[in-house]
């Protein structure tokens, strides 16, 4: 044995550091990290996007049409994904902060009683009018997905169809098998989701994780990897104090549209951090008010059937807050419309009632500013 | 999960978006936690190692890609955040020679030691390599335990301590030769007594 080998074998049983030891030395990095700057744009961002990035919502296929005529007010649930509370509401967090809490909530997300994953979303009601619709949505990795479309005169027990199992992430589709091959950690996520997405605006990579956290079967890793890794995007920005579709209180972290492209949206819950929706921001034109397109998640969660509701499901369509609908309409100033909008203002919050609901502005109002 | 990006496109990344540096953490704290307590003990390795990262992240805009990963850099910045533990680490590593009791390791030491010295060379030898690691000059020591134990190449050791790879590799042979006459001398000690 020379002397070279004798050396290495001095210590080679030496333990590696506890998980204490590791949790303790992460701790005081993180703590740098927190406290450093970072900056909005990144020099790695993705240039020369075309101006009209691929639509990546609706990833299951709406095979069902529903009649229906009217609007029913019912008492909401709250989504049963992400029930742990936050020690603090979302005040003055940044986008990074917000997405983050949302992330530690999602990783503690109860692991719930099935495999196949429900979601109950709302869908926005079409520019020309017309009923809210629900959206119900069963699937997992190995059973067949259903789905079911409820208006507020369509009974809830109307039958189910097939859906595939798959949804649309970038410009591919991926069986949801294949989305436990996906990485958890957020850098190595988001490199998968921009080799899927390709070269469009970062608007597109958010659309892309926004669809995944409102209707995939994920684990609660990749979903907190995908709070994290939409938190990399550059030109996050985040806006407390708004309201969901459906009225809900919530913090909204949003690209805001440019004339490269629509903005994208996504709406947590800022007490708890759960996943409250999606919104796709439109450029405003001129003289126009163009209505996004966005979609609220009532319940979500893993149950044992495709005829099982997990607990707090609801049956009906809620009845839209229509000023969110147009929350990009120009500020009017004297009595016109401006023609544009400086920055974005996503989601104004509707005027509260003295009994705490918010009170709908009709149709083609702007949203106050906060 | 191994992470699809380079060290160097992680640390460059990491300049705009300060959270991508935890993954260079991930990557290389074990090992480097793990070194240092070879070197300097449980509960100064673990501060070393966390305040090397810290560091490092401090210093990450000056970070200059030379073709491989993090490790020399980070290897090199625990380094000089060692040389201020030199004294300690002289000290402790005379007492260890002296008395066979490494006096930052637990009380168990001794009887961990006491019987793993039966049943191995390399830790019959513990005590002859420590004392040959204490007493030759701190920078063959580095260069020789960076290449033993932290299984860097010439190149990367060069880049770790800032010096010309010629000068590795002069006191990589100066460190060496040091062990083999110590391990001869302590072989033939053995023999005589035996």
């Amino acid at each position: 044995m020379d002397e070279l080998t004798t050396l290495r074998e001095l210590g080679s049983d030496t333990p590696g550091p506890t998980a204490a030891e590791t949790a303790a030395a992460r701790a005081r990095l993180q703590a740098a990290i927190d406290h450093a700057p970072s900056r909005g744009a990144r020099s790695w961002r993705r240039r020369g996007g075309r101006l009209a990035r691929p639509r990546l919502w609706a990833p299951l296929s709406a095979a069902a049409a529903v009649t229906a005529v009217a609007v029913t007010a019912a008492v909401l649930a709250a989504p049963s994904l992400h029930v742990r509370p936050s020690a603090s509401p979302a005040m003055a967090l940044s986008a990074a902060q917000v997405l983050d809490q949302a992330a530690s909530a999602a990783a503690h997300q109860p692991a719930g009683h099935g495999r196949i994953f429900f979601s109950e979303i709302e869908d926005m009601p079409p520019p020309s009018g017309g009923p809210p619709l629900l959206q119900l949505t069963w699937v997992g990795d190995g059973v067949p997905g259903r789905q079911a479309f409820v208006g507020p005169q369509t009974p809830f027990t109307s039958r189910p169809v097939p859906v595939p199992d798959q949804i649309q992430f970038g410009q591919r589709f991926l069986r949801w098998a294949q989305l436990r091959r996906l990485p958890t950690a957020p850098g190595p996520l988001l490199a998968a989701i921009e080799r899927a997405t390709g070269p469009y605006p970062a608007a597109t990579q958010f659309d892309a994780i926004m669809s995944l956290l409102a209707e995939a079967p994920l684990t609660p890793a990749l979903r907190a990897g995908l709070y994290r890794a939409a938190a990399l995007l550059p030109g996050l920005t985040v806006r407390p104090h708004v309201r969901d579709l459906v009225g809900r209180r919530a913090t909204e972290v949003y690209l805001p549209p440019t004339k490269r492209g629509a903005g994208s949206a996504l709406l947590v819950d800022p007490a708890t951090g759960a996943f409250l929706g999606l919104a796709q921001l439109l450029l405003p034109r001129p003289g126009q008010c163009a209505p996004d397109q966005e979609k609220a998640v009532l319940t979500a969660g893993y149950v044992g059937s495709d005829e099982s509701l997990p607990p707090g499901a609801v049956r009906t369509p809620r009845p839209a807050v229509w000023p969110n609908i147009i929350p990009r309409c120009p500020i009017p100033t004297g009595g016109k419309p401006s023609p544009s909008i400086p920055s974005p203002t996503p989601h104004g919050s509707p005027t509260p009632s003295p009994g705490g609901n918010p009170t709908p502005s009709p149709r083609g109002s702007p949203s106050p500013t906060l | 999960m191994t992470p699809d990006w380079p060290d160097s496109e992680l640390i460059h990344r990491s300049r705009a978006e300060p959270r991508l540096f935890a993954e260079i953490f991930d990557r290389y704290h074990g090992d480097l936690h793990r070194y240092l307590r070879r070197r300097v003990g449980a509960g100064l390795a673990a501060d070393l190692a966390a305040e090397t990262f810290v560091t490092a992240f401090a210093r990450r805009g000056a970070y200059h890609d030379q073709g491989g990963d993090a490790r020399p850099w980070l290897y090199g910045i625990a380094h000089n955040l060692l040389r201020n533990h030199l004294r300690h680490e002289h000290r402790r590593l005379a007492a260890y020679a002296r008395h066979g009791v490494d006096p930052v390791e637990d009380a168990g030491a001794l009887a961990e030691f006491s019987l793993a010295d039966a049943r191995a060379d390399a830790a019959a030898a513990g005590g002859p390599l420590r004392l040959a690691l204490a007493g030759m000059p701190a920078g063959d020591r580095d260069v020789l335990l960076l290449f033993a134990w932290a299984d860097l190449s010439y190149a990367e050791i060069a880049q770790a301590l800032n010096i010309p790879v010629g000068t590795v590799r002069s006191r990589l042979n100066r460190a060496r030769q040091r062990l083999r006459t110590v391990l001869e001398n302590h072989s033939m000690l053995g023999e005589r007594h035996g």
